[in-house]
């Protein structure tokens, strides 16, 4: 299971950093919240899969726990990367609208 | 009893109270002068208890790093301390009448008091680094005073010359101390004067003395850092007499005293104090003659007198030592009154320029009697208080210690170059009372009246202390002098001093200096054609401004390299080094250990899911419109939803939920407002090129996380937080514990960081405001147009209405059982959001406030200040910042209830989520 993810944390990034490398500013937003999910898996990977209960402590001892860290790690992760993706979202448009220009390589000529 | 801390930190409180009194001129008065006065008074009441014994007032700081808050003071803190504060008196007293009211007087003061604590912060700290910081502060307030008028281009530029060189000064001085430190082991300057010989014995005794000279040098404008005190000049003339040549330029050879017990017996203190010393007095003096400017002349006859105090030092004898200290008061009095004298002639005549002065005596009788005398005592002529200092320099070079054979022909050169010294000095002294009141000026007499009492009183005083002394040397010998020589030497010297010593060699160099001097000055026309001659151009300034374009070219260049404009080319350069770097590194050091690895299995349900991502991920990517790519974007985030789910992480599972619902209704309120996609018109190569970048990364990314699983390189945190969130935290739902208790202090950055993106969103959105209209309002606005219900079918109204209430009692649900069961802050506070944006976006906009009757910034805010508010009630009870607590209590009714602190936290939390969601929604819903 580890080595899938790998590869499937390898395809998001791939896919990721071919969209910032593109010229349009949509595609870098999109392409960001595709390396967000690339990251945050890459982190749950981290931590054993699939070995434990959820880790919430029950009743009975010897219980064996999935690794909570990772999942601590990756929810503020997600939060914070909604408020990046709705900041940059905003500043797209927002440059999109001032310089009418949604090319990447010529939107800092355009002004 | 904390004096000194006091007298250290009463001027920087007053930095801080006089701009807000700015308008109420006689207060500001009353206390720029009262308060300088009161802590003058106070260290006069401790001059007796310093005599017997130095005092050390302990004020523990940092005790980890060695950092202590303590003041030391003995004779030589003292000396300076009462230095400072009695010209702080004068000056201040002097610039109540000389300021124009219309110039801003509160941050003026404030200045001025933000210097004299400092600078008093210098002599009395005890700890190096303390001592550094109000190093540092005094460069810094020097600045602002340098600035004062920052409308004037020179002000301004001579500021940042002052600041540049005492600040790179400032950093070779902390280097010194730091390696002091190695090899002391201490910061302390009381237990550092013990390790004098440990310090000379060590192998870094030449790097700590060169690093220590050179913040000195630069902070006392020796030769070749002495540039930026002519420039200096632009400051008001208060300033330019108390800090730049009073107090200020003296921290370097406070710093050379106080440090001389530690450094002083060596032949490369001797050599490079001396030579340095010797050099800036010529070059001084020499300079200061060819001056047209008075404050010009008086700021290079500051720079050749600081060379003087640097010599004496250097030469290492007791009588040296003696003379230095003495020096020092003696060229605050008589330059200090010089410096306010020349801002009197300026206030009446409008110019400092010599060229324009003249025949002044009939006009300012007083304030010529008082340059008279401050110019002889800057001569050194008899009766005043320059003379006799003189006379010990004199005395001084005339006992070289260093007098190996090779070395004997120092003996007649130092009292050589002293005797040239003095005949400049002579020569300007004559120069600067003469051509301003005697000779007559060629367009006729100036139209000037005298200078009002007022400021006439501070360098009146000056002058009578310096007679006075001149008259009386040993008045002050016992209180003072003596205690202060005492701590530079380590030991009692009976001081010598009187105004007629007999018919003595110095007295002799004095008249030789006086005789030379007169005539060089008698002959001034042809003296003018021997410096035309030598040196006609002579200025480090080129040095300076060429050293800061070639600074300038580099960061241009430099910063037009790596910041080109093109995103695609940081990316680049990011992935090219982390591909190039990383992969290198796999190659030559990591050896895979297959058997290492334990796998987990895969079960159908794993690998359809995966296959679907990958085949998504590809969607996205070949998306040809932007409908189209978002929909792959959605897909994606929810199948990412399952893998959480299959890895059994809960909490994960359901604020990744949340959270792609919430991207997706953004991405919609934005789509019609985003920029299409379009035919990227680029060759296929770049599209390959691109593709072997993406696609290199991704491979390391891969081999990365496998070699990561495969090598534990040590044991995981984890086992720690499954083990103790019962037990410590009082919480069963360890994430959640992790995130509000363990890990409490991560969370509130995260939130606040959460804030601020909340906040940007709609400063963002604002900013159109304050500029242009928006130019283009094509295409309509999706949420004007869906404000009154859009696609408000009866159905759906019918539905949210009743889904509120459920929702939103859902959302309490999560946040109160967050610790013992999935849920939490986060996830609670997305439910909630997601249950009012869906209300409002069915209603319309306009109904939010029937549903959300609050103001987002507010609870917003009220969030960040419960959750910090947690954390500091923690350290009310003396615990560190956000420690928790939980317990049982008997409600009655409900029974037995556990009650954790860290649930306040998750309140916090919550609060911020709603309101910054909310914030993000109807701002980008309303634009």
């Amino acid at each position: 299971m580890e080595i899938l993810m790998a590869f499937v944390v390898g395809v998001l990034y791939t896919a990721g950093i071919y969209l910032i490398l593109r010229k349009n500013i949509l595609k870098l937003v999109i392409g960001l919240s595709l390396l967000s999910h690339g990251a945050n898996l890459f982190l749950i990977t981290m931590g054993h899969l699939k070995r434990g209960n959820p880790a919430i402590i029950g009743n009975g001892a010897g219980i064996i726990y999935n690794d909570p860290l990772p999942p601590a790690l990756i929810l503020t992760a997600i939060v914070i990367g909604f408020g990046v993706t709705a900041f940059t979202l905003v500043l797209v448009y927002r440059a999109y609208q001032e310089t009418d220009c949604d090319n990447l390589d010529e939107m800092g000529r355009s002004r | 009893m904390f004096v000194l801390f006091w007298v250290v930190l009463l001027p920087l409180i007053a930095a801080f109270a006089l701009p807000f009194i700015n308008s109420k001129r006689k207060v500001l008065n009353l206390i720029v002068s009262l308060l300088p006065f009161s802590l003058f008074l106070a260290l006069c009441t401790m001059v007796d208890q310093v005599r017997i014994s130095p005092l050390l007032e302990p004020h523990a700081w940092n005790q980890m790093l060695g950092i202590s808050m303590n003041f030391y003071i003995d004779g030589l803190s003292i000396y300076f301390g009462l230095l400072i504060s009695g010209m702080g008196v004068l000056v201040n007293l002097f610039s109540i009448f000389y300021l124009s009211p219309t110039c801003n007087l509160g941050r003026f003061y404030s200045y001025m008091m933000l210097f004299m604590g400092s600078m008093l912060g210098i002599v009395f700290a005890s700890n190096l680094l303390c001592l550094f910081v109000f190093w540092e502060l005094t460069s810094i307030s020097s600045y602002f005073l340098i600035g004062f008028w920052h409308d004037r281009k020179e002000a301004r530029e001579a500021a940042l010359k002052s600041i540049l060189i005492t600040g790179l000064g400032g950093l070779f001085l902390l280097a010194g101390f730091v390696l002091l430190y190695n090899v002391t082991g201490t910061l302390e300057i009381p237990e550092l004067l013990e390790l004098g010989d440990e310090v000379k014995s060590s192998p870094y005794y030449l790097p700590i003395l060169l690093l220590i000279l050179i913040g000195a040098f630069t902070k006392s404008a020796q030769f070749p850092f002495h540039i930026w005190l002519p420039d200096a000049m632009v400051a008001p003339t208060p300033v330019s007499c108390y800090l730049h040549s009073a107090t200020m330029v003296k921290a370097g050879i406070f710093l050379i005293a106080r440090l001389s017990p530690i450094f002083s017996g060596t032949q490369v203190w001797f050599f490079s104090l001396s030579s340095i010393g010797l050099m800036t007095m010529i070059i001084g003096a020499y300079l200061a003659i060819k001056q047209t400017d008075l404050k010009a002349l008086l700021a290079y006859s500051t720079i050749s007198q600081l060379g003087i105090m640097v010599t004496m030092f250097g030469f290492d004898t007791s009588v040296g030592k003696e003379a230095a200290i003495l020096y020092v008061l003696n060229h605050a009095l008589f330059k200090g009154s010089l410096f306010l004298l020349v801002g009197a002639i300026e206030h009446e005549t409008g110019t400092k320029d010599l060229r324009k002065l003249g025949g002044l005596i009939k006009n300012m009788p007083y304030t010529g009697i008082l340059v008279a005398f401050s110019a002889i005592s800057m001569a050194g002529l008899p009766p005043l208080m320059g003379f006799w200092a003189k006379e010990l320099f004199f005395e001084s070079t005339l006992h070289i210690p260093w007098h190996g054979s090779p070395l004997n022909f120092l003996r007649i050169v130092i009292p050589l170059v002293a005797v040239v010294g003095s005949i400049f000095t002579v020569t300007y002294s004559i120069m600067v009372f003469h051509r301003v009141f005697l000779e007559r000026r060629e367009d006729g007499p100036l139209q000037a009246h005298e200078a009002p009492v007022g400021m006439l009183i501070s360098p009146g005083i000056l002058i009578s202390l310096s007679l006075f002394l001149g008259l009386f040397p040993n008045i002050l010998k016992d209180s003072l002098f003596q205690p202060a020589i005492l701590s530079i030497l380590q030991y009692n010297t009976n001081l010598a001093i009187s105004l007629w010593h007999g018919l003595s060699t110095p007295l002799f160099m004095s008249l030789v200096a006086v005789l030379m001097g007169t005539i060089t000055y008698a002959n001034r026309a042809s003296f003018q054609k021997v410096q035309d001659f030598i040196l006609p151009n002579f200025s480090l300034n080129h040095t300076y401004e060429g050293a800061i374009n070639l600074l300038n070219q580099t960061a241009e260049l430099i910063t037009g390299i790596i910041q080109n404009g093109y995103l695609k080319f940081y990316i680049m350069t990011i992935s090219g080094f982390l591909i190039v770097m990383g992969g290198y590194t796999f190659i030559s050091k990591v050896h895979l250990q297959w058997e290492n690895l334990q796998l987990s299995p895969i079960t159908p349900f794993d690998l359809l899911i995966t296959c679907l991502i990958i085949i998504s991920t590809l969607g996205v990517v070949l998306a040809q419109n932007r409908i189209r790519a978002i929909l792959f974007l959605g897909i994606v985030g929810y199948l990412v939803v399952l893998l959480y789910v299959v890895f059994r992480a809960p909490d994960l599972a359901l604020t990744q939920v949340l959270i792609e619902t919430l991207s997706i209704i953004l991405f919609l309120l934005t789509f019609y407002h985003l920029p299409k996609f379009f035919e990227e018109k680029t060759p296929s190569s770049i599209h390959l090129r691109d593709l072997a970048i993406s696609g290199a990364l991704g491979a390391l990314v891969t081999s990365l996380v496998v070699v990561a699983i495969a090598t534990p390189l040590f044991p995981s945190v984890s086992q720690y937080f499954v083990e103790n969130s019962y037990l410590l935290a009082g919480g069963k739902n360890i994430v959640n514990i992790i995130l509000v208790d363990f890990r409490g202090y991560d969370t509130m950055g995260e939130i606040t960081v959460l804030a601020i993106a909340g906040m940007g969103v709609y400063a963002l959105a604002r900013l159109r405001e304050r500029g242009k209209p928006s130019p283009s309002r094509r295409g309509g606005l999706a949420v004007s147009s869906l404000a009154p219900g859009l696609a408000a079918t009866p159905i759906l109204r019918v539905v949210t209405r009743i889904t509120l209430q459920i929702m939103l009692l859902f959302s309490f649900y999560l946040l109160f059982k967050g610790h013992t069961s999935p849920g939490g802050g986060f996830i609670a506070g997305l439910v909630a959001s997601i249950c009012i944006a869906l209300q409002s976006l069915t209603f319309g906009l306009r109904h939010m406030g029937d549903i959300f009757p609050f103001d987002q910034h507010k609870v917003l805010t009220l969030g960040l200040f419960i959750a910090a508010a947690t954390g500091f009630t923690a350290m009310v009870f003396g615990y560190p910042f956000l420690t928790s607590t939980h317990g049982f209590f008997h409600f009655p009714l409900f029974g037995e209830i556990e009650i954790l602190t860290s649930f306040f936290f998750d309140l916090g939390i919550f609060l911020v989520v709603i309101g910054v969601t909310l914030r993000i929604i109807t701002t980008i819903a309303r634009n």
